[in-house]
């Protein structure tokens, strides 16, 4: 045999060797949904719960045999917070495991490329926890959220604080240097403004790390309320920080699936444990509801402990919870294109867990959303909630100019 | 500059001498082994699925920009922290072409090597003055200025977390599937690879080599480091930012997020695993290392290895780790040499050397 | 008064590292990239010995001693076989070395974000004002652990060895100084040192993998002072502190990372040796 040819038959089976080994696997009869989130990035702890919510329901599910007798398949990918790579594992997740839905996402830096992926495919994408602009009204088809729009819960602050803090005031706005955060304090200025406020807003960079200055310039602002639209762990960062420099009043928190024991670590560092707020369009889990115990009795089951239960897993298991009766509507087959009309017009009731149901319906993706207050309770070390459940249309109320 | 002090334990610098003469991969009768890659890479679609085709593609983008990178690193030694910000000025330049002008692709193109060389001439300016070892952290400093720059764009312009590019139409044709970018990213990759080999042989090549050796020497020689500088990094940033405008339209979007520190250090890794200077090794350590994390995850997928996601991609960043100090370690010349030796030993077979008449070639 | 305090501990923290990255680099004129890394991994060992229950005089020592240890491994495993060649070669090593260390963050400690407590009491009053303890803490470990360094550096027989050695390693080795030990024991202590500062940061601010990018800042502050100076250092530190907080203070905090580097290019482009540093000598063909 000469050289050559040895080195040609090497080359040939290497390349069989390669194309079956790449080889697509087969379809099982199973639905199949995809799940894109960061499972390795600074934000572990608010993501890894989302995603526990979402499986411990289909676990579930599954248990109690399925979705008309066919069990449902999560295929989990991590994107590490990088939007080439979130892209990546949603073209994987559709073209190679053909999932007929992506679910959850991560930050909202990489939902607009999934988003146009989806589009493109005809498989909806359904983010759970952060939102952006493409699922408000004219929402982009196969696009949509369960999650926090920075905008809606901007306008929705304003009602919040109307009820809880009457009469007129000064307040800071705190976001992070990004179009979501930008969106959030502008329409929360705008609809604090219409109440008689005076509003300050203050900027920071995602990737600060030095919060010792930042406090100081937001207590500096001297405000009477501070509001803040923040990923979890910058929160508390800002709330330790604005409070070692002097500013004791009321700070307002958005909830963007920040879990319990996070914030309350962030108080205790703090040392202040008054006039600590946040509002959220989901329970959280020291209230009890029904529903609560259940998804307790769920993670016990499956040996989880129950006590870890945070709103984050309320989040996974509302976003389940709208994924099942999805793929119940649907039917078998179900495909991309096929789950996606019947997202498109579903009204699921989530029991106690939000205030009421999750509602997409023609061009809105994203539907009403309903927001409460909780307040710390220092003594308990517990969020108590302080207000009812309030409504936040998803057609914005305040237009701002580009 | 490079020389240093004396080495204490008198061994020969282990660096390579960063001119290749020749492409290494075919010679002579070799010609053969090129038809017949030129072969498998035409039907490179039709083996792999959708998946594996798309990693191909991200790789073929990162060739570009490795070719460029190692040109600046490997031939001209200034070690650039840069190639993010690079990158995302091509990647946003077609960001901005697309959305405020809804310019065409081929004019996306040219706007992004054009402002790619605007920058790589700020830089070199303050980096004419400094040692090698200042250029990275000038770059470094390019690297959180840009990004920076760009968030702010992007919140207070665009106000969206990313801006969606149409696919790039010719006539009726619309680029986007796989298959299509495949054969496009080829054609264009082949043309920059000749293009660097080309480049690498010319008097410019050459002068940045020399002036990357010692600075004095080659001053006294008559070549204008002035010009030799400001020319390497002009040129190598346009090809960079060349390469992510590429990648923008291929992505379909542009995020800030995407461009990180460490997309700057997996371009590093690249040529170092690859070969530093060497046109091939950028070839190689771009595939490698684009493939690593998925091939990783396809790797435990089969071994049927549960381990948690957070963990593997802390493990891919372990596996970078390893790679970068592993070659810089123990071959410095990366796979490129190890290619040049396993060839060697496959031709050569049995004999272990050259004859002496052959020796000359090399 | 506050803003005085919260300037001198970022100043303190930064001019820890920058230390650090000086006291490498004029031993074994290696620029480590890997500086900040290494400070908060060590600072997540605080963090999870805190965490466990040790008190904060078991902690400290502990993240010092995960330090040294990781000073000596780098040194032996991957500077000693490099020593003496280009400097490129060691920067592309550090930049190895950083992700490596970044990748074991996130193996061994989720890439958590994690804050460290308090070893002292709430808070205390100084004249009128009321101010966390960590905060003393911070500002006096950091400045405390500074004049330790300058202590070292200047009267102590070690210390007068690695001044030999970054004079002029050839003359040192030729005198009779193990050049090897000296250069070793200057990246332990530099990370001991890094440790250190680590340790302070967890103390004042958030502890995650994107923490590490205090080594970045710290690398613009000894830039700017000058790579082989302690003062230059200290007066780095103290530099890129001011100019970051006035610029949040009066601008927004996005800008502050382009400011400074803005400031680095300045002050390299008419004094490429920074500061304080030593103009380097024309090269001889």
């Amino acid at each position: 045999m000469t050289r050559m040819s040895r080195s040609a038959v090497a080359a040939i089976l290497c390349a069989m060797g390669l194309a079956t080994g790449f080889a697509a696997p087969a379809a099982a009869d199973t639905y199949k949904l995809g799940y894109i989130t960061d499972l390795s990035g600074p934000f572990v702890d608010t993501f890894k719960p989302v995603l526990q919510g979402f499986e411990l329901y289909f676990k579930r599910v599954n248990e109690a045999g399925g979705i008309d007798g066919r069990k449902v398949e999560i295929v989990t990918r991590d994107d590490q917070l990088n939007a080439q790579r979130a892209a990546a594992h949603a073209r994987e997740l559709i073209s190679s495991e053909e999932v007929n839905s992506l679910w959850a996402m991560s930050m909202s830096s990489t939902l607009p490329g999934i988003y146009k992926l989806a589009k493109r495919h005809k498989v909806p994408a359904v983010s759970s926890v952060s939102a952006i602009g493409m699922t408000l009204p004219p929402a982009h088809d196969y696009a949509y959220s369960t999650g926090n729009p920075f905008n809606v819960a901007g306008e929705v602050a304003g009602k919040l604080a109307a009820q809880l803090f009457p009469g007129k005031g000064r307040m800071t706005c705190v976001t992070i240097e990004s179009a979501g955060g930008f969106a959030a304090c502008a329409h929360t200025e705008a609809s604090f403004k219409d109440r008689g406020f005076t509003v300050e807003k203050v900027f920071f960079s995602p990737r600060k790390v030095e919060f010792g200055p930042l406090g100081q310039k937001i207590a500096g602002t001297k405000p009477q309320l501070v509001v803040t639209h923040l990923p979890p762990r910058l929160t508390e960062g800002v709330m330790i920080h604005t409070r070692a420099g002097g500013y004791k009043g009321p700070m307002m928190f958005n909830n963007v699936s920040i879990n319990e024991a996070g914030l309350i670590q962030g108080v205790e560092k703090a040392g202040v444990s008054e006039g600590v707020y946040t509002f959220s369009r989901y329970t959280l889990a020291h209230e009890e509801t029904p529903e609560l115990a259940e998804i307790k009795a769920t993670a016990k089951k499956f040996g989880m402990d129950p006590d870890a239960i945070a709103v984050n897993h309320v989040i996974g298991w509302v976003s389940a919870r709208l994924a099942e009766a999805a793929l119940k509507k649907c039917g078998w087959p179900c495909p991309g294109d096929a789950l996606n009309n019947a997202l498109d017009d579903i009204s699921v009731d989530m029991g106690q867990l939000t205030g009421g149901p999750i509602t997409f319906k023609g061009n809105d993706h994203q539907g009403t959303s309903w927001w409460k207050v909780y307040k710390f309770d220092g003594a308990s070390k517990r969020f108590k909630p302080v207000t009812d459940w309030v409504s936040a249309p998803s057609t914005l109320q305040y237009k701002i100019k580009n | 500059m490079s020389a240093g002090r004396p080495d204490p334990a008198g061994r020969p610098p282990t660096l390579p001498t960063r001119i290749t003469h020749r492409f290494e991969l075919f010679r002579g009768r070799e010609w053969a082994w090129l038809g017949m890659g030129a072969v498998a890479a035409l039907a490179w679609p039709l083996l792999v699925t959708q998946h594996w085709l798309h990693i191909t593609n991200l790789s073929l983008i990162a060739v570009m920009g490795a070719v460029g990178l190692n040109l600046l690193t490997g031939n001209a030694r200034l070690v650039s922290l840069g190639q993010a910000a690079f990158l995302a000025i091509g990647g946003f330049s077609a960001g901005a072409m697309a959305h405020h002008f809804a310019a065409p692709f081929w004019l996306s193109l040219i706007v992004a090597m054009l402002l790619g060389g605007l920058f790589g001439l700020i830089v070199a300016i303050p980096s004419l003055r400094l040692k090698a070892l200042y250029v990275a952290i000038t770059t470094l400093a390019l690297h959180f200025g840009v990004t920076a720059a760009f968030a702010v764009y992007l919140a207070r312009v665009i106000r969206s977390e990313g801006i969606l590019i149409d696919p790039p139409h010719f006539g009726f044709f619309e680029l986007y599937d796989a298959a299509p970018w495949y054969y496009f990213l080829l054609v264009i990759a082949a043309l920059v690879v000749i293009g660097a080999l080309n480049l690498q042989r010319s008097h410019l090549g050459r002068r940045w080599v020399a002036v990357a050796d010692h600075e004095v020497a080659s001053a006294a020689l008559g070549i204008s480091i002035y010009r030799a500088k400001v020319s390497v990094f002009v040129i190598t940033s346009m090809l960079v930012s060349f390469a992510g405008c590429l990648g923008a339209y291929y992505e379909g979007v542009v995020t800030e997020g995407f461009y990180d520190l460490h997309l700057a250090i997996a371009y590093l890794a690249m040529i170092i695993v690859g070969g530093l200077g060497s046109v091939l090794g950028s070839i190689l350590g771009a595939f490698l290392i684009t493939l690593m994390p998925y091939g990783l995850d396809f790797l435990l997928k089969i071994g049927g290895i549960k381990i948690s996601a957070g963990s593997i991609s802390g493990m891919h960043s372990v596996l970078y780790g390893l790679l970068i100090v592993g070659f810089m370690l123990f071959e410095p010349l990366g796979l490129a040499e190890i290619w040049r030796r396993v060839r060697d030993y496959f031709t050569l077979w049995p004999f272990k050397y050259r004859p002496l008449d052959q020796l000359r070639q090399r | 008064m506050l803003q005085v305090i919260t300037v001198l501990e970022i100043a303190g923290v930064y001019a820890l590292l920058a230390l650090g990255l000086v006291m490498i680099y004029r031993t074994s004129r290696v620029l480590n990239l890997a500086q900040g890394e290494l400070a908060i991994i060590c600072a997540y060992v605080a963090a999870v010995t805190t965490g466990s229950g040790f008190p904060w005089f078991l902690a400290i020592p502990a993240t010092l001693a995960t330090g040294a240890v990781a000073g000596a491994v780098i040194y032996i495993s991957t500077m000693r076989p490099i020593l003496g060649e280009s400097p490129v070669v060691g920067i592309m090593t550090t930049v190895g070395v950083a992700i490596l260390i970044r990748g074991l963050m996130v193996i061994f400690f989720g890439g958590d974000t994690t804050m460290l407590d308090s070893p002292f009491g709430d808070t205390v009053v100084l004249s009128g004002i009321e101010i966390g303890s960590e905060h003393l803490f911070v500002l006096g470990g950091s400045w405390g652990c500074v004049l330790l360094i300058i202590l070292f550096n200047f009267y102590s027989s070690t210390g007068l060895l690695m001044r030999a050695v970054s004079d002029d390693v050839t003359l040192a080795a030729q005198r009779g100084i193990d050049v090897d030990r000296i250069v070793g024991i200057a990246w332990v202590l530099a990370l001991v040192v890094g440790a250190m500062a680590g340790y302070l940061h967890g103390q004042r601010a958030l502890i995650s993998t994107a923490a590490t990018l205090i080594g970045v800042n710290a690398l613009i502050a000894a830039f700017i002072g000058g790579m082989d100076s302690f003062r230059g250092a200290i007066v780095g530190a103290l530099t890129v502190a001011v100019v970051e907080f006035v610029t949040i203070q009066l601008v927004e905090s996005h800008w502050a990372e382009i400011a400074l580097v803005v400031l680095m290019l300045v002050v390299l482009t008419f004094r490429p040796w920074g500061l304080f540093g030593t103009v380097e000598e024309l090269e001889r063909v």
